[in-house]
């Protein structure tokens, strides 16, 4: 089975082949043997592959890896087993950006459907609708009117209409 | 009072970086300083390195520390006989100069008139004119359209005309000969006619492809004043700086000191006492004009601390101390290029969105030509509370090449992570071969929009971010070494 990563937004595969004498790893059917494979700690780090060393800065946050490289800044999500890469019809509306609640335009208990409108909400000087991601009842709304909020903060979510094992 | 030093303590009202800079400088002194801050940032860096710290309520984080009385009363109360505003917040607020004044403590800045007269476009627009200091050629507002196209015509070409209770781009246009004039004029207040209810159109001379030329002054309030040379910050993004650099790239040396002395001039005839700089624009034909005086400390002082081996916000001190001028303008000479960017938590691929986040790993590079100005922890919230500018990294070469690269080796070595910033993208920008050959205007980084983008990576290279990114996941680790022997034997592991 190979582990599927998203490397700013594109999707690679990675594939463990050996672990001993030296961890050799696939990506996409081409082979790298690490002799060092770093103390995975966050912070600096050094790895050596294929006889180069490699020194970088990373650290892993619930949203996944960052890493610091070369001068260049890359994030990395790990996906589980089965997980679409885009995030399909969530039952999650998360903050787009930072900013504060101008509205809530809907009850817990609502039914809504695609599109509808949950939160309004300013940023930046622009007041901004947030709608259902999907059709649902709106389960939770996490914030108040006039509350402040940070991006990728959930906001609210949806249950779904009917019991059962819907499959968001 | 009878001491020699009649300020030993000063309460610093701002936060961040220059509130950092500003204790930094006290504590170098030998004052005592005293910070203020709201809830949200209590065990903030700039009060944990200060002295003492008032805390300042208020609905937001931002009006803690715009509240005038607030911060008189932290002042009075910590027995501070002089406040620093820094840059932004109070600092260019006249009322807030006049009420340190009459509250009998001593401001580290200008006259409170002095804020006011260059506080207001149009007052410091005149007093420049008036005083000898080049302003930008326009026609005042007229709905008069003949007499328009002939004052208009007059100052030459391109124009540009605008509503004059406009707005958004509503009836602005660039008129780039006289043949277009007259029916751009017509069009221009028509159309301010109809979106404003006002017909009025007035004009200024377009300048294509400008500088942002500035001139940092120090004057004592007595008329003596010095200028600390120029700094270049065409660099901007939303009409903001994110690059500056002293001296700049490519001003020949007498039309660098003709702009400088204007600088001066002004300062003078306002009687100028602290630091300031006067901005102009620069038009590539070598004509410039005054844009404004900012009556405080600038974000981008350092530069020119760097160049001259000044330090501004002593020199602030002494000045409002009655200690005069650190030196004579013959005193002061400049050596080395040196070239500041600003962090800023955004997102530079998407509009420069501000970003927040936690800082989760903080990794600053160290050199003696490095400064890297900054109130940050590791752990820390990044919010919306206050501006995306998280720090400043200065950096000194013996020439502009050299700083050129010493800047792109610190920003290659700088780590900022757990909130997007701008690193990558300031290094893009320094990389470009316009800016090493200092081809620069305000415009810059939309001329250059497309060649700014990240590069795409070559296979070989990305497979290795892979690696390193993979082996940066726990649970990638977890499945590599925390397997029984005789499977890590075997090898290919499989579920």
């Amino acid at each position: 089975m190979a582990f599927r990563i998203v490397l700013d937004g594109i999707e690679r595969e990675i594939d463990i082949i050996r672990r001993r004498p030296h961890l050799v790893l696939s990506i996409n059917g081409r082979e790298h043997v690490v002799q060092n494979p770093g103390d995975g700690k966050t912070g600096l780090g050094t790895l050596t592959i294929a006889d180069q060393s490699l020194k970088f800065a990373q650290v892993e946050t619930p949203e996944g890896v960052v890493l610091r490289l070369g001068g260049r800044t890359y994030s990395a999500e790990l996906l589980a087993e089965g997980e679409a890469s885009d995030n399909m019809a969530s039952s999650n509306l998360h903050a787009p950006m930072p900013g504060a609640v101008v509205a809530i335009d809907v009850a817990i208990g609502d039914t809504v459907a695609t599109g509808d409108a949950i939160l309004t909400i300013e940023s930046m000087k622009l007041q901004m609708v947030l709608s259902a991601p999907r059709a649902g009842i709106v389960e939770n709304i996490l914030v108040a009117e006039g509350e402040s909020f940070g991006k990728d903060q959930l906001l609210a979510n949806l249950a779904d209409e009917t019991e059962g094992d819907a499959n968001a | 009072m009878t001491t020699a030093n009649p300020i030993t303590k000063v309460l610093v009202a701002n936060r961040g970086e220059i509130a950092s800079r500003v204790i930094r400088a006290l504590r170098e002194m030998g004052l005592t300083s005293v910070a203020v801050h709201h809830s949200v940032e209590t065990n903030a860096r700039h009060v944990r390195e200060a002295d003492e710290a008032v805390e300042l309520t208020g609905e937001t984080p931002v009006a803690a520390h715009l509240d005038i009385e607030q911060i008189i009363a932290a002042a009075r109360k910590s027995g501070a006989e002089a406040i620093h505003p820094g840059y932004g917040f109070v600092s260019e607020n006249a009322d807030f100069a006049r009420a340190v004044e009459k509250a009998g403590l001593f401001f580290i800045g200008p006259a409170a008139d002095t804020i006011a007269l260059m506080g207001d476009k149009i007052s410091s627009r005149n007093f420049a004119r008036d005083h000898g200091v080049p302003v930008a050629p326009s026609v005042m507002p007229t709905d008069d359209l003949d007499s328009f196209a002939a004052e208009a015509a007059a100052i030459g070409f391109p124009l540009l005309i605008k509503a004059s209770a406009g707005g958004g781009g509503k009836g602005m246009s660039i008129v780039r000969g006289p043949d277009e004039l007259h029916e751009a004029a017509r069009r221009a207040s028509s159309e301010a006619q109809r979106y404003f209810g006002d017909g009025r159109v007035y004009a200024e001379l377009y300048i294509e492809r400008p500088r942002h030329i500035e001139v940092q002054v120090l004057g004592d309030g007595t008329g003596e004043v010095i200028h600390l040379f120029e700094r270049e910050c065409s660099i901007q993004r939303r009409f903001q700086k994110i690059i500056e650099e002293a001296p700049s790239s490519s001003l020949p040396k007498a039309l660098a000191a003709e702009i400088c002395d204007s600088a001066v001039q002004l300062a003078k005839a306002a009687n100028y006492r602290n630091a300031g700089t006067v901005e102009f624009i620069l038009a590539q034909d070598g004509r410039y004009f005054f844009l404004e005086m900012n009556t405080r400390l600038q974000v981008e002082h350092p530069v020119t601390e760097y160049i001259t081996g000044i330090d501004l916000v002593r020199a602030q001190i002494d000045v409002a101390a009655g200690r005069g001028l650190p030196c004579t303008q013959d005193q002061i000479t400049q050596s080395g290029h040196s070239i500041e960017c600003r962090i800023c938590a955004e997102n530079a691929d998407e509009d420069f969105r501000p970003e927040t986040g936690r800082i989760a790993f903080l990794s600053v590079p160290d050199a003696p030509w490095i400064r890297f100005e900054h109130a940050l922890d590791q752990g820390q919230k990044v919010t919306a509370d206050f501006d995306p500018m998280l720090a400043k990294l200065v950096v000194h070469g013996d020439d502009r090449e050299q700083a050129i690269n010493r800047a792109l080796a610190a920003l290659s070595e700088l780590a900022v992570l757990g909130v997007t910033t701008n690193i990558d993208y300031l290094s893009r920008v320094i990389a470009t071969p316009e800016f090493r050959v200092g081809d620069l205007h305000t415009a810059f980084v939309n001329e250059h929009a497309e060649a700014l983008k990240p590069d795409k990576l070559d296979p070989a290279d990305m497979d290795r971010v892979l690696i390193a990114a993979a082996l940066s996941f726990h649970e990638f680790r977890h499945l590599i070494f925390d397997v029984p022997e005789l499977q890590a034997t075997i090898g290919h592991w499989r579920n």
